[in-house]
């Protein structure tokens, strides 16, 4: 039971059109490549497929996946509409948070709130905020502390609606 | 630009096969090894809280263009160049496909009038020898070593 990487990484090129339609490219490398090596190449490409295409080059994104190769068994009853919210104070004054789809109710309060002394929560807010990660905001700002955790429903996408229903 | 964060996302399953994702940023300066060992060590953290079970992992480092733009032309998105490439390996050849390509580039006499792309126009010849020298390849890791031909598609 492992994640596995994908043999290759992918380029994904993104392009608008005059009437503001989008579109993409997918490019694929070796998976071992340097991001830094593919993000020369990628503006190389976009230099390249400018002189080709009437869209605008919009952006990229550079994906390295991996797969599990013998997923586990989730557990009975778990599902993924229901989420632990985790918001987290930055550095800069703002907020940044991570779901955590079918959490457990184990670490629960009654109320729906996250039992923020559970010995599974410290653990992962320590580990955010204590530096072991590089984890930040998206603004690149530094994760300093929780500011709130709370179990939430989302609704069900139409793909996530019982096939046999 | 590359944007100051690169994302991680943990791609989870649950009971009735629906997936979600736990997305993080992450210093895009790092590089896929060290956000991959992050990666990893948060998700073994996050197992024991959740009944789903983790399926994949992505790092994304994502590229934006630091001013608008604004499309050359009016070629719709669906006019897509179709580029065909070949490969050393026993795998399958791989395509490669560009949308909105520019009228200027396709052929407009013989055969293959109004549909084959100009193999010999400049700015063909240059992005694909971009792709055939820098290491690009078809999804299974064979490298492109040659361009064999490129053709309209509408792709609506």
């Amino acid at each position: 039971m492992a994640l596995v990487n994908l043999p290759t990484g992918q380029l994904k090129i993104e392009y608008r059109d005059a009437s503001g339609s989008k579109g993409s490219t997918i490019f694929h490398f070796p998976y071992a490549t340097l991001a830094s090596v593919v993000v020369t190449v990628a503006d190389i490409l976009s230099a390249a497929i400018n002189a080709l295409s009437d869209a605008a080059v919009d952006g990229y994104t550079i994906t390295y996946a991996k797969t599990e190769d013998t997923p586990a068994t989730p557990t009975a009853g778990s599902r993924v509409e229901e989420k632990g919210n985790f918001v987290f104070r930055t550095a800069n004054g703002r907020t940044t948070r991570f779901t955590i789809p079918a959490i457990v109710d184990s670490v629960l309060n009654a109320s729906g709130s996250v039992n923020q002394s559970s010995l599974l929560v410290t653990a992962l807010v320590d580990a955010v905020i204590a530096g072991d990660f590089a984890f930040q905001s998206a603004d690149g700002s530094d994760i300093t502390a929780l500011l709130e955790a709370y179990q939430s429903f989302r609704g069900s996408t139409r793909r996530q609606l019982p096939t046999d229903r | 630009m590359l944007k100051p964060s690169a994302v991680v996302e943990l791609v989870w399953q649950d009971e009735t096969g629906s997936t979600a994702v736990t997305a993080l940023s992450i210093p895009s300066s790092l590089t896929v090894d060290e956000i991959d060992a992050d990666a990893s060590a948060l998700a073994s953290i996050l197992v024991p809280l959740t009944g789903c079970v983790l399926i994949k992992q992505r790092i994304k480092y994502i590229n934006v263009p630091e001013t608008p733009v604004t499309a050359s032309g009016s070629t719709p998105i669906a006019r897509t160049g179709m580029f065909f490439f070949a490969t050393d390996g026993i795998s399958s050849d791989g395509l490669i496909s560009i949308p909105a390509v520019k009228d200027s580039i396709i052929m407009t006499t013989g055969p293959g009038e109004g549909i084959l792309i100009d193999e010999t126009n400049a700015d063909v010849i240059a992005f694909t020898d971009t792709v055939v020298d820098n290491g690009i390849s078809n999804p299974f890791g064979d490298d492109f070593t040659s361009f064999v031909i490129a053709y309209l598609q509408s792709r609506v």
